[in-house]
Formats: C-alpha cells, sequence, structure tokens
C-alpha cells in the first residue's frame, strides 16, 4: 500500500515510474478506467481525453525508456479545468453558451505542462465561466462531494478539487479568482495553491476577471502542488500582466522543506474570527496554530481593518471586469446562436439571454450597473480605493509576521441547494478568500482537520507576493505533522 | 443610493445585450437590490485622497508596456480560425441582414 501509485505523492511516482515498477500507459489506463467507472456518480469530468491521455502516456515510456528529456511530471496523469485551453480539445467553461467550443490552441499553462511530459486525463467541470461556489452554476450538472455526495465541492474548481480528492487524477489545474481553488480544496480534503497574481500566464485562459483571476495547482500533497505549480509559473511574453520575477525551482524549495519553522513568525488576523464562526471551524483553526507552535513557529494576532469590506470590493470589481470580458459573446464568434434570430439586435440579445446562466447574467447585470454612466464613481471608482485600503492592510502585517494564518471557508462542505436561492449568502461564503485575491497575493489551502461529520476543514495559508516557496515550506512542515492526507474519503 | 426600479433593471438590461422574462422582474429586482444595498457598505469608508488600485503589479514587476518584435510569426489559417463561428461563408462570419430593403 505505501507505494500504491495513485496515493503516492508525485516525486513518488516518478520514482516508480523511473524504475519500470509501472508505466505511464498503465497508470493512464488505470485512471481512466477509473473515471469511466466511478466519475458517472461525481461528474467531475466534462470532457475524458482518452485518446489524447493514451498517445502521451507512449510518448511519456518512450522517454523515460530513453531517459531523455525527462522532467518531474513526465507520465504524471493530470485533470485541467474546463476554462483553460487545450488544442484541438473542447472548452465549455462549464457554459450552454461554449457547448461545442474546440480550442484553437494550448493556453500557455497546458504547453507547458504537455512540454513537460505530463498526461491530460481530461476536463473538469466548474462553476459557468468560474462563477460560483458551489459548482452548481455549471450547465452540466452539479458535482458530488466524495466525503458526502449530497454535498457541494465548493467552486469554481470543484470537478478539479473532485478529480484529485476522488483519486481520478493525481493532480489538477484550477483558476482562482476570489477563492475558486482555494475554496473546494478546503472543501474536498486536498491542497490548492492560488499564486501570486502575475506568476502564472493567463494567456489561453477563458477570462472572468483580468486583474483577479489567477491558475493554479491542487493536488492531495503540498510537493505535487509545489512540483506543478514549477511546472506552470514563469514569465510568459504572450500575457501583458505576467511578472518577470525570480522563480525558485522545486528542487531548491524541496530540499529545504525539512526545515524547522523555527522563528517563523505567523500571524492570524482576528477579524477571520467573527463572533458567528462555528466552534468547530474555530478551534480546529486554532488546534493548527498550535501544531505550527509546537514546531517552533512564533504566533500572533494581527490585523486586517478592512476584512469585512472584501466581499462588497469583490463584487464589483469582479462583476465589472466580468461585463467587459464577456461582452465577446455575441453570437457570432464563439459557437452559440440563438435559433430564429430576424435580426443583429436579436442575435446578441437573444444569444446571451439563453447562452448564459443565471449567475453569470446576474454577474453582468451587476458589472454593467456599476460601470454604467452616473455610478461609475460610487461603486467602482470606490471599490478600487478601498482595493487600496486592503492592500494596505496586508502590506502591514506583512511588515510583522512572514505567512498569515485563516481558516479557508467558513464552514465545510454545505448541502446542495442550501445557498442556491440566495445569491448574496452564496457570495459571503467567499468571505476569507476574496481578499486576498483582491491584494494579489499567493495563498494555499490545506486540510487541517475533520468536523464530526466527516467533513475537512481547510487551512489558508497567505504570503507576501511572489513568496510562494516559503508558504509551500510552511505548509509542507504542518502536513508533515498532521498528515491528513492518509484520510481519504471512501469511494 | 436608493433603491434600483423596474425600469432602471431594464435599461442595465438594455445596455448588457440581455433580456429579463416579464414574470422574473420582481425576483431579479429584490436580489439585486439585496446585492446593492449590501455593497453599499463601502460607503461606510472615507476614501478621500486614496489612489484606486487597477492593478496590482507595479510597472517594474509586470514589465510594463512592451512592444513585440516586428517580425511575422505563424497565425492561424482562415478557416482554422473561424472554426467556432457558428454561421459563416467562405471567410466571413454570416448575420441576419442589418440594413432594411426598400419598399
Amino acid at each position: 500500500m505505501h507505494h500504491e501509485p495513485k496515493s503516492c505523492s508525485i516525486i513518488e511516482l516518478r520514482k516508480m515510474l523511473d524504475q519500470k515498477k509501472i508505466s505511464a500507459s498503465e497508470l493512464t489506463k488505470s485512471y481512466l478506467d477509473d473515471i469511466r467507472r466511478q466519475d458517472p456518480k461525481f461528474n467531475a469530468f466534462l470532457t475524458v481525453t482518452s485518446d489524447l491521455a493514451l498517445s502521451q502516456a507512449k510518448k511519456a515510456d518512450e522517454q523515460i525508456a530513453s531517459g531523455q528529456n525527462l522532467s518531474l511530471l513526465t507520465g504524471i496523469p493530470l485533470a485541467i479545468k474546463d476554462v483553460i485551453l487545450v488544442k484541438d480539445v473542447k472548452a465549455t467553461a462549464g457554459s450552454k453558451f461554449l457547448e461545442n467550443f474546440v480550442s484553437l490552441y494550448d493556453s500557455t499553462v497546458s504547453a507547458r505542462l504537455r512540454n513537460q511530459g505530463a498526461i491530460f486525463l481530461g476536463k473538469t467541470n466548474c462553476d459557468e465561466f468560474a462563477m460560483g461556489s458551489s459548482n452548481e452554476n455549471s450547465a452540466y450538472g452539479n458535482v458530488k462531494n466524495p466525503w458526502n455526495i449530497d454535498c457541494v465541492p465548493g467552486g469554481s474548481s470543484g470537478g478539479s478539487a473532485v478529480a484529485v480528492a476522488a483519486f481520478e487524477a493525481k493532480g489538477a489545474l484550477g483558476t482562482d479568482t476570489g477563492g475558486s481553488i482555494r475554496q473546494p480544496a478546503a472543501l474536498c480534503g486536498i491542497v490548492g495553491l492560488k499564486p501570486t497574481y502575475g506568476r502564472v500566464s493567463r494567456y489561453g485562459i477563458v477570462a472572468f476577471a483580468s486583474s483577479l483571476d489567477q491558475v493554479g495547482p491542487m493536488a492531495r500533497r503540498v510537493e505535487d502542488v509545489a512540483a506543478i505549480f514549477e511546472g506552470i509559473a514563469g514569465y510568459d511574453p504572450m500575457d501583458s500582466t505576467s511578472a518577470n520575477m525570480p522563480l525558485e525551482s522545486v528542487a531548491t524549495t524541496l530540499s529545504r522543506l525539512d526545515r524547522k519553522v523555527q522563528g517563523l513568525r505567523i500571524g492570524y488576523p482576528k477579524e477571520y474570527l467573527p463572533s458567528g464562526l462555528s466552534p468547530e471551524v474555530r478551534d480546529n483553526f486554532f488546534s493548527a496554530l498550535k501544531t505550527f507552535e509546537k514546531l517552533g513557529a512564533k504566533i500572533e494576532e494581527v490585523s486586517l481593518p478592512h476584512t469585512d469590506y472584501g466581499i462588497a470590493c469583490y463584487y464589483i470589481i469582479a462583476p465589472a471586469e466580468a461585463c467587459a470580458n464577456l461582452a465577446r459573446y455575441d453570437g457570432i464568434r464563439y459557437t452559440y446562436r440563438a435559433p430564429e434570430v430576424k435580426n443583429l439586435k436579436e442575435v446578441y440579445t437573444k444569444s446571451r439571454t439563453h447562452g448564459f446562466g443565471p449567475e453569470v447574467k446576474r454577474r453582468i447585470f451587476l458589472g454593467t450597473f456599476v460601470l454604467s454612466s452616473g455610478y461609475y464613481d460610487a461603486y467602482y471608482r470606490k471599490a478600487q480605493q478601498v482595493r487600496t485600503l486592503i492592500r494596505k492592510d496586508f502590506d502591514e502585517a506583512f511588515g510583522k509576521v512572514d505567512v498569515i494564518a485563516t481558516p479557508t471557508s467558513p464552514t465545510p462542505a454545505f448541502e446542495l441547494g442550501s445557498k442556491a436561492s440566495n445569491p448574496l449568502e452564496m457570495y459571503l461564503s467567499d468571505v476569507f478568500t476574496v481578499s486576498i485575491s483582491i491584494a494579489g497575493l499567493p495563498a494555499l489551502s490545506m486540510p487541517c482537520g475533520f468536523t464530526s461529520l466527516n467533513l475537512p476543514l481547510g487551512l489558508q495559508l497567505i504570503g507576501k507576493p511572489f513568496d510562494e516557496a516559503s508558504l509551500l515550506r510552511t505548509a509542507f512542515m504542518y502536513e508533515s505533522e498532521t498528515k491528513y492526507y492518509e484520510r481519504m474519503p471512501s469511494l | 443610493m436608493g433603491k434600483l426600479t423596474r425600469e432602471d433593471i431594464l435599461h442595465i438590461a438594455k445596455l448588457a445585450h440581455l433580456e429579463i422574462p416579464e414574470p422574473d422582474i420582481p425576483v431579479r429586482l429584490a436580489q439585486f437590490n439585496d446585492i446593492l444595498s449590501y455593497v453599499e457598505k463601502l460607503n461606510k469608508l472615507n476614501t478621500e485622497g486614496i489612489e484606486p488600485t487597477t492593478q496590482v503589479l507595479s510597472e517594474k514587476k509586470s514589465m510594463g508596456t512592451l512592444l513585440a518584435p516586428d517580425i511575422p510569426g505563424d497565425s492561424f489559417a482562415p478557416d482554422v480560425a473561424m472554426q467556432n463561428a457558428p454561421a459563416r461563408q467562405d471567410h466571413f462570419f454570416m448575420i441576419p441582414r442589418m440594413l432594411e430593403e426598400e419598399n
């Protein structure tokens, strides 16, 4: 069992592949079989790319046999969120609008993974255009949480989280605009990293909110997330917001992973522990802090005074950017056009009305309103000024501490349908993740325990800009101590 | 700001090229006003003199504005570039007639 290829880490699996204990083709077939057998229960995949995966596996086996051009990801089967383009594969973004859309080219992240010999098992379900916190906004059905199939997996990268948690992929790519990697990772008991804004190229990603969107890795183990992160990160001239900042190699990060957290300063913001927070989430969080203390870290309370304004700020900025990005879906260029349209105006209006789902339309409405004449200063400009205040909060806190820790989500996975009729309540489930996106900081969610009903809880670690390496090291030390990944859902 | 009315909602719909079916208007309006009254909590903050953040990356980190080298590269063949169009003729997007015919 110790070397079970599906439960071991990517680094262990790479060794097994190199030692010919298993071939990439056998591994890929085994994943494809499991997806075929069990995914109808979870609905994590929208497209399974069996032929592509098997041909990539064959090539990986040849590379492994020759010992040439090997990377940490050669032969590793991954799942890709359906907002990320993979050449010649469908990309629906969870929307009926793109039901038949086939990508003309690889996103930069897909191209990088492909060149490193990773295997693409398929495209994963998500909230439509990545807008949602429960995956219930997908046009292709709900995704079920493997820990309790009556519960949501979180969103919007719910399919990616479930593919990993249910052992249908070794790792996955998600995207995070206000929490869409971290919250589903928390609700499904896995690790998810939202890198610093600008760290990973957005070229070839279906755009939601361009000043917030980031691609990031999701996997069962911190070192897996580190390996995939290295595989996708770095400057890309195809993305004008791509940052040209030094990136620590995963080998360096991993070689330092066993260093003690001696002297590491971890801050916990009091505003992230409101009085209404469930005692289970609070107790669990404090016991995680105790673990860090035992490992040698210094724990101190910090303040992020504008926390309470995060959701309001986010739900102005993100819809404003979304309504501009989604203007391209006009019924002319992107596969869907409503039937029986009589004139050009109807091509636009009827295609958009029938092609978009309710939450996407709600956000287009909100964005259109806050940008409309007479309201721009009151809403959009105001939110951007508050964005400055939220960033300053973090700047000040990071003057005192190295890493900030919070619960990832105020609740564990909630029941399907329980928040579906109240959009505002659904928005509030992002309360602990949005401010980090607004500030553009890197943050990671990892398992930190379970509720009495056996639902996973997530710990969020927030880092300084472009310091994913410290975040990964801190997470790794906590993981080595707690080993929550050993607890698995019964499938 | 005051609550939005039915007329406001229809005006926004027009700007966004979306239709709201008549029976949905009351619920949409209520949800929309709920969200707006929530986001109006920002007005409690004095933001006078605060620079708005449009982009978290500084020019230095984002490379600023770069010009691509003036060298022709590969591009999609027109057939490939248009493969996702719902209606096309040759290398043109097809739309319904825009101008009325003279009677």
